[in-house]
């Protein structure tokens, strides 16, 4: 059932447009992440559906009823900002009650409603403690207690893990979603962080340039892009353009081509991007027999303890490939020069239809700024 | 909720949203304090220095020069305007070197009385203009302690005389506006970090060198400050001509409160003030051209 | 080594601006307790009959009693516009901004005379009679400069977010300022508030435009005085007002102090 409904969201600043017609629904109950780069518009969204920003244009509805021109104080919506946003004088205590207190409920129920806050967050006994006596973990947890003690009909997450170091960060992943599950709140949540979005989301919606890219389950953002920039954002992977020949074969010129699997809505004629993700090409130094089969000469390769990242060109395709392969003791290393078999099976090629928009493609290295 | 108050906390929440309600409110009041009692006041005046002075402080509203024509007619008062702006610029140049010199001092020493020694340069902020004015009364004078020692030490045979004379006056407006200048620079100076002094040592820079090519600079903001403040005080300066300077060291301030408040000419004294005034403008602009107003105004908000 | 030699000329030098800058203020203290009229310095011995004749004195306690009461109206006054006007040009967007910061600084710019003499000629000519309101409008026009600057310099450090988190948690704009702006800025309002009174309490040059013989503040009094009668009373009334002057602030410093501490 369709909770948060979301139409045509639109919002400029000055010349500037940030957020241009974005429409996705959220079930109730589900979980949701918002990912792209830094300046996609995933942060003016989220504030919009928070009342701190107001559209251009455009509705934001929950549970039927039209929110747009509601302030932010008179919404039901919790937020987590990326920095916390604690209230440095008032107490744990008071930071989790702030939102029921606002809403003029008795010591009574704030105190029952912290405590079970505290106790989901495994905080106990941190009421009277100050915000700035708390680790940034314990702050992180407060502040997602302080934005669900109010029982509210929405959850808005900005970044929340990015103050966290790297150990942190995978913990925390763990528990946001155990929290999620437990109370059962509708949550959207914002990060440029890929790992974190494919992993955290029920469904992943993909910002780039202030439009929405793709709106889907993690398994099919991932696997069936519908955008050259969303293959390009998600993983890791080289991109080689090319025509689609038959339904399952993709003329990539001078003679190449690649096997792939069938997908609906792809016409012969259509011009597609193919993305050969690092950590689904193989490398070996006899030719396989099966899949598509890609003659390469490896020019570097990175050493890092359990895996060894090869570097090879493939003068065909006129690429560099990167793959991943992790290592035992036993196994003997290739070296730089070396000529070398790649290997992908056709269903693990992705592709997308390119349109005109979409020609100018965001660079890896871009890409990689972003993490 | 009932759809009439539903309604009513609609137009609560529309005014309280209402961008030109809240621009009246903040930082609408303040703005609206200024206008209304410098701004507007200062058109009267305008209009007041082309009013004829009447008998007894009347003040006839029928257009005239005569209060210009007497102003410009005889040298006494564009040499009195001349001469408070000179002072100005006498002053501040004595303030600044030993003020810098505080204010670098405060910014770079390490001792443990640093607190201490920052707080009677706040504490002299906090003491009224006529009081720390006054005070030198009883020092400079012929009896005072200063002619005392020295005559005491024998350096002297009869007392000088110091007060009521232009040195004494200088003395009394430098004590006094000395704060200004060191606050600022101290601020400035502190936020210097020591490596950079360091850095340029190390590159060869001698003592000097490294003072002159990285301190100095990098405390300018400070110093433009000390100075905006030196100078506009002191050029205005009221109290030290009065109490400690001589019958012949009459300054604009003085000569204007005189004029209003004991001939009752406000006509005239509205003419002394605009002109005045405009100098002052004229002084700020030229300020504004070589360094920023706001930032040096910000600067004695330590 | 140059360098420690050039440090001592500066210790020195420092040295000499702080004796003249306490010596005069030790002067009047001492002085105040002085036996002979005609005073020499040092006195021979010392006595309390001066401040017996000041206490006796209403004229004189009037005068204080006004200054303190100008000055505690215009710290709240120029506390609260100087706070709304900061909030103002620090959050909001509007035209000429840069412009109309230096308007709400100007009063530090009018030389006070002037300031004094046209809100003199301007309330004349709106028939308003010199009364107390007329210093604490005055006063506050003053002094605000200062508390908009203080005030806005805390509310550069004001972490935005707090205030959006407060709304988001059901804070209309208001509660929002009690709940969480007001709390956190308060202590930069103290200073504010204190730095408007010492401004009230000290002015001199433009209020001696605005006193009536009703409303004759204390610094209006050292300066009558000075011109007319020469009597020791004058050094006990300055005594008065610097421990004044010396003792608000730093109390106030001190609750600030106290304030701060759980956030600390």
């Amino acid at each position: 059932m369709t909770y948060l409904h979301i139409d045509n969201l639109t919002k400029r600043f000055g010349n500037l447009t940030a957020v241009q017609d974005v429409s996705f629904s959220v079930d109730e109950g589900e979980f949701v992440t918002v990912v792209g780069p830094s300046g996609c518009g995933k942060t003016t969204t989220l504030r919009m559906i928070a009342g701190l920003e107001e559209p251009t244009s455009g509705t934001i509805r929950i549970d039927g009823s039209d929110i747009t021109s509601l302030p932010a104080y008179r919404r039901d919506i919790g937020v987590v900002f990326q920095d916390y946003a604690l209230f440095p004088h008032k107490t744990v205590f008071e930071n989790i009650a702030f939102g029921l207190k606002m809403r003029g409920e008795d010591e009574q129920t704030q105190r029952e409603a912290v405590d079970e806050m505290l106790e989901i967050i495994d905080l106990e006994g941190y009421e009277d403690t100050y915000p700035h006596e708390c680790s940034g973990g314990e702050q992180q947890r407060v502040a997602v207690a302080r934005a669900l003690a109010f029982d509210p009909d929405l959850v808005l997450m900005d970044e929340p893990l990015s103050n966290l170091d790297k150990k942190l960060r995978q913990s925390m992943r763990t528990e946001l979603k155990r929290i999620q599950a437990e109370t059962g709140v509708t949550t959207i949540y914002v990060t440029h962080n890929q790992t974190e979005a494919l992993s955290m989301g029920d469904d992943i919606a993909v910002l780039n340039d202030g439009q929405l890219q793709q709106f889907d389950d993690p398994k099919r953002v991932y696997r069936e892009p519908e955008a050259p920039f969303v293959a390009d954002f998600l993983g890791q992977s080289s991109r080689v353009d090319g025509v689609l020949e038959t339904p399952s074969r993709v003329d990539l010129g001078d003679g190449n081509s690649v096997a792939i699997s069938e997908r609906d809505g792809f016409t012969p004629g259509d011009e597609v991007a193919v993305f050969l993700r690092n950590e689904l090409v193989s490398i070996a130094t006899e030719q396989p027999s099966t899949g598509n089969v890609f003659e390469g000469i490896v020019t570097e390769l990175d050493y890092q303890g359990g895996e060894v990242n090869y570097f090879v060109d493939v003068p065909s395709l006129d690429i560099s490939v990167q793959v991943s392969t992790v290592v035992s003791q036993t196994d003997s290393f290739l070296e730089a020069g070396m000529d070398v078999w790649m290997q992908i099976d056709p269903s693990d090629v992705i592709y997308t239809r390119i349109d005109d928009q979409s020609r100018t493609e965001v660079s890896p290295a871009e890409a990689a700024v972003e993490q | 909720m009932s759809s009439a108050t539903q309604r009513a906390t609609r137009v609560q929440d529309r005014l309280a949203d209402n961008r030109y309600v809240r621009f009246l409110l903040s930082p609408g009041l303040g703005l609206l304090w200024v206008l209304a009692l410098l701004f507007l006041p200062l058109t009267i005046i305008v209009l007041y220095s082309f009013y004829t002075a009447g008998e007894f402080g009347a003040i006839v509203p029928e257009f005239t020069l005569a209060n210009y024509q007497r102003l410009f007619g005889s040298s006494t008062y564009p040499v009195i305007i001349a001469k408070s702006f000179l002072i100005g610029l006498v002053t501040t140049l004595i303030v600044l070197p030993l003020g810098y010199t505080l204010g670098y001092f405060l910014g770079r020493t390490e001792s443990t009385w640093k607190p201490l020694l920052l707080g009677l340069v706040v504490v002299q902020f906090w003491v009224p203009i006529i009081i720390r004015t006054y005070a030198w009364i009883p020092i400079l004078g012929t009896e005072g302690v200063v002619n005392q020692a020295l005559l005491w030490i024998g350096l002297i045979n009869e007392p000088l005389s110091l007060l009521y004379t232009m040195p004494g006056m200088l003395v009394g407006l430098v004590v006094s506006l000395l704060p200004f200048m060191i606050l600022p620079v101290y601020a400035a100076v502190s936020t210097i970090d020591d490596d950079v002094i360091q850095a340029a040592k190390t590159l060869g820079a001698s003592d000097w060198r490294a003072f002159w090519e990285v301190t100095l600079p990098l405390s300018w903001p400070g110093i433009v400050s000390g100075i905006l403040f030196t100078f506009i005080i002191a050029a205005g300066a009221f109290l030290a001509p009065e109490l400690l300077g001589g019958p012949g060291e009459r300054m604009i301030a003085p000569v204007i409160a005189d004029v209003f408040l004991g001939d009752f000419n406000w006509p005239f004294a509205a003419a002394l003030s605009l002109v005045y005034f405009l100098l002052i403008g004229v002084s700020l602009y030229l300020f504004t051209r070589k360094a920023d107003l706001e930032e040096a105004l910000e600067g004695v908000s330590v | 080594m140059t360098g420690q030699w050039n440090w001592r000329a500066v210790k020195l030098v420092s040295a000499l601006v702080y004796v003249s800058m306490f010596v005069p203020l030790l002067v009047v203290v001492v002085n105040s307790f002085h036996p002979q009229r005609m005073a020499s310095f040092p006195p021979s011995s010392l006595t309390l009959h001066w401040y017996g004749e000041f206490f006796a004195d209403q004229m004189l306690l009037d005068a204080v009693w006004m200054s303190t009461k100008v000055g505690v109206a215009t710290a709240i006054c120029a506390g609260a516009v100087g706070t709304l006007s900061a909030m103002g040009f620090v959050r909001k967007q509007f035209p000429v901004k840069k412009g109309l910061v230096i308007v709400m600084l100007s009063p530090m710019l009018v030389p006070p005379v002037i300031v004094g003499l046209a809100s003199t000629m301007f309330f004349t000519e709106l028939g308003w009679e010199r009364s107390i309101l007329w210093l604490v409008t005055m006063h506050t026009l003053i002094a605000l400069p200062y508390a908009f600057l203080i005030v806005r310099s805390r509310l550069f450090l004001f972490d935005e977010s707090l205030e959006e988190a407060a709304q988001t948690l059901g804070a209309d704009h208001l509660t929002t300022f009690r709940e969480v702006t007001f709390p956190i800025i308060s202590p930069a309002i103290l200073t504010a508030m204190i730095i408007s009174f010492v401004i009230s309490f000290g002015e001199f040059t433009a209020t001696q435009f605005w006193v009536s013989r009703e409303t004759t503040t204390a610094p209006v009094v050292i300066y009558t005085m000075l011109e007319t009668l020469i009597t020791p009373k004058v050094n006990v009334l300055a005594t008065l007002v610097l421990v004044i002057t010396i003792a608000i602030p730093i109390a106030g410093m001190a609750l600030q102090r106290w304030l701060a501490s759980p956030t600390e």
